[in-house]
């Protein structure tokens, strides 16, 4: 997926087949010796450069390769069977030192000759943006090689930045203009891979209520030390902090709830925000939206309205929710199954989940479900998880606030509720 | 970030519990290999060396013998300036680009470990590092060694691949104490918040099961809400766990309640003010009394007395302010976003600094 704008390979006619997968990538050759051998007169300091060792596959560079050694030099030098930490202490890589900064330590890895010079493959691959500094140590080659000249010379290289389509917001949920007053959580989705670790300084609420004029919203977020995001990097959950979501808890108490019914409210996500590779977001994303009542009615699935598709064909199974519901439960936690052949059979024989594709529609209050295969006549249900949630937190199961100590521990089994429905002929 | 795995010999030595004889098998059924991390999250260490490594993003805790079971914590004293630099010189990346996430330390020898991303993105390379006694900064490669798992349940399963359910748990803070390894956790969909005892070494795929904690407060009982922060902490010879909440409660309740099949009620012991965060806490004994030292993000290091701990009265109706256990705001110590129990006389804190750099300082307990 990386790729970089400039690459500076070793180019090479002959390559050498050494027992590392690594070695795949590389082809050297008698030209870069060559040229060596031309410059054998030119001093050391003059001649070593750096450069990066690339994959050919991906571009992205994988190493260094210290060329411009004599074939005398580079033949020594592997004769003489030196170690790694020999080696080190010769042609030492580390991370640049910015100007005034002391000298950063080596690179822990691996040294390897190759034919056009010596390959140093670092323990982690080197990084877009970053300059690296190759430090030499003429004095201790061994004495065969060793120069006149003695002072240790520098050389360095600056990986370049990768290159990558800017990054923005692609979608917030819940997407609806309408929002409870004890609204849960913001699902953030991005375009791509973002930065994390500091995301909490990059999103902020405004109550704008005032005259338009913006009024910053005090600590509405749950800020967590381990940020809810999804494998990719690519979907935040933001929760809004509980304790000023739950009536009689001291924070919403004594500060007060982060939304109150009536007003108006911006989400602001600055677009200062670094994606994965450290680039700012393309544009700022706003969503302004106004606040309803407070909501802490349980999703009912027997109340949710269903349009049957007919049978033989694929029209998607239609179900219409009372209210939005969380948009990325919706995704999961309702599975069509088939129950029997027959219409109107009972359920007792064993399910079998029927595969499609799920759609969610209209402000997350439209699930519709289109079949891979033809809906075949006969009995279904939707099998739905008693954790799925409106935007409230409030679920099948369980109302977001539970004032009384009842059954709470339900282990780590899930819980289902069915609803079956007919496919007729 | 959360340490607390120390008061774990805290409690060792208060009560005499996980003898060191029973210790001795920790180390049994792990295998030799590399244990394959997607994140290095929050850390915490056990007796024989052996530290606990929350995955957030596999919901999986790794149990790795570092084999650092030498040396004398209480002759250490550590101070590192600018630790993320040279962690990030040491990986050959920028600062910019390398984030500590935790800080432990390994109460056998003295040294410090850190879990450590390298690189911005969800899918940065995931990098132990230590800190020797001496002062000096080093990966600790995770090649061949002894190790073992657990995952959580309802974790994506591995054959859904990296684009599959999006849904995690992820491990919010780790502590062990008497052969069990405590994981709070959190979905980053449905809104459950669970605490989970784990015996060690771990056993077969039963992982134990979740359980919600309830504490009352303000009149009501507060479900859900997330554990911030949390440390092993004996009270009148039981073994309690000592939990911050996100709205600032302190609650504890017994560590045997967090089994299977249990309903929690935990006692609200003090309120700690609001507009607050805590960030991390341990627990130390000094002059006889036992204290809890917690960092917070807006209250400053906040040192809490536990004499009354057994007999403060459960906060149950509502308070302005703080209630319950008094606490004293130690000066000079601000900006600590990780926080460990060094030895009997000091701690460890990691404090940010205005350009960037994140200093490791040796303080004296207060």
């Amino acid at each position: 997926m990386k790729q970089l704008r400039k690459a500076c390979r070793i180019c090479s006619t002959a390559s050498l087949l050494v027992p590392t997968l690594l070695a795949l990538f590389v082809l050297f050759g008698g030209q870069a010796a060559a040229a060596a051998q031309e410059e054998q007169r030119e001093p050391i300091s003059k001649r070593l450069s750096l450069r990066l060792h690339l994959s050919p596959e991906t571009q992205s560079p994988l190493g260094f390769v210290v060329t411009g050694l004599t074939a005398e030099e580079q033949s020594t030098l592997k004769s003489a069977e030196l170690s790694q930490q020999q080696l080190q202490e010769i042609m030492q890589i580390a991370v640049g030192a910015k100007e005034g900064e002391r000298a950063n330590p080596g690179l822990a890895g691996k040294y390897e000759f190759l034919s056009g010079g010596v390959l140093f493959q670092p323990r982690y691959p080197p990084m877009a943006g970053v300059s690296y500094e190759l430090r030499f140590a003429p004095a201790k080659l061994p004495q065969k090689i060793r120069p006149e000249e003695s002072d240790p010379f520098s050389r360095t290289i600056a990986v370049p930045e990768t290159e990558s389509a800017p990054t923005n917001v692609a979608k917030v949920f819940p997407s609806g203009d309408e929002l409870p007053e004890n609204l849960l959580k913001f699902y953030v989705h991005f375009s791509g891979p973002m930065s994390v670790g500091d995301s909490y300084q990059y999103v902020k609420l405004f109550d704008i209520s005032r005259s338009g004029q913006l009024r910053e919203v005090e600590l509405p977020f749950l800020t967590l030390e381990q940020e809810l995001w999804d494998q990719d990097g690519t979907r935040l959950t933001l929760l809004f902090d509980p304790g000023r979501i739950k009536r009689g808890l001291k924070p919403r108490e004594e500060v007060g709830p982060s939304l109150e019914e009536g007003k108006t409210y911006e989400f602001v996500i600055s677009s200062s925000w670094p994606d994965a590779h450290g680039k700012p977001l393309e544009k700022e994303h706003r969503k302004r939206f106004r606040v309803l009542a407070h909501d802490d009615i349980q999703p009912n699935h027997e109340n949710w309205q269903l349009e049957i598709p007919a049978g033989g064909g694929k029209s998607p199974l239609r179900v219409e929710f009372a209210e939005p519901l969380d948009n990325a439960m919706l995704e999961r936690v309702i599975h069509v199954q088939r129950v029997g052949d027959q219409v109107g059979e009972s359920v007792e024989e064993e399910p079998a989940d029927v595969s499609g594709e799920v759609e969610i529609l209209n402000g997350e209050t439209n699930w519709n479900f289109t079949p891979t295969e033809a809906w075949k006549p006969g009995t279904y249900q939707l099998v739905i998880e008693t954790t799925l949630e409106d935007r409230s937190g409030n679920s099948i199961g369980r109302p977001f606030e539970v004032d009384i100590f009842n059954q709470v521990d339900r282990g780590a089994t899930r819980d289902f509720v069915r609803r079956k429905f007919v496919i007729e002929e | 970030m959360l340490s607390r795995t120390l008061c774990a010999l805290a409690c060792v030595a208060m009560i005499g519990v996980a003898s060191l004889a029973s210790a001795q098998g920790l180390t049994a059924g792990m295998s030799q290999g590399t244990p394959q991390l997607t994140t290095a999250g929050p850390l915490a260490f056990g007796p024989q060396g052996i530290l606990f490594v929350g995955d957030t993003m596999s919901a999986t805790v790794f149990a790795i013998a570092t084999g650092d079971t030498s040396g004398d914590a209480n002759s250490v004293s550590i101070n590192v300036e600018n630790l993320n630099g040279k962690v990030a010189a040491l990986l050959g990346a920028e600062a910019s680009a390398v984030r500590i996430n935790d800080v432990c330390v390994n109460p056998a020898s003295g040294q410090v470990y850190l879990s450590v991303a390298r690189g911005r993105g969800a899918d940065a390379t995931p990098v132990i590092c230590r800190v020797t006694a001496n002062g000096e900064v080093e990966e600790f490669a995770l090649d061949n060694v002894n190790f073992s798992k657990a995952s959580l349940p309802n974790a994506p399963e591995s054959s859904e691949g990296r684009r599959g359910n999006p849904r995690m748990e992820s491990i919010t803070d780790i502590a062990y104490v008497q052969e069990q390894v405590v994981i709070a956790g959190l979905s980053n969909e449905e809104f459950a918040s669970k605490l989970r005892a784990i015996p060690f070494p771990f056993e077969g795929v039963n992982n134990g099961t979740s359980v919600e904690i309830y504490h009352g407060a303000h009149g009501a009982l507060e479900t859900r809400s997330p554990v911030r922060t949390f440390a092993p902490f004996d009270i009148g010879g039981d073994l309690h766990v000592v939990a911050a909440y996100t709205c600032t409660p302190l609650v504890t309740f017994p560590l045997a309640d967090l089994k299977p099949g249990s309903k929690i009620q935990g006692t609200t012991v003090a309120e700690l003010g609001n507009r607050n965060r805590p960030l991390d806490m341990f627990v130390y004994e000094k002059g006889g009394t036992n204290f809890i030292l917690m960092a917070n993000n807006s209250r400053g290091m906040m040192k809490i007395a536990t004499d009354e701990i057994n007999s403060v009265e459960s906060i149950s109706s509502r308070i302005q302010g703080t209630a319950g256990l008094s606490y004293d705001t130690i000066e000079g110590m601000d900006n600590v976003i990780q926080l460990d129990r060094l030895n009997d006389n000091n701690a460890l804190i990691l404090v940010q600094n205005e350009d960037g750099g994140q200093d490791l300082k040796t303080v004296a307990l207060p």
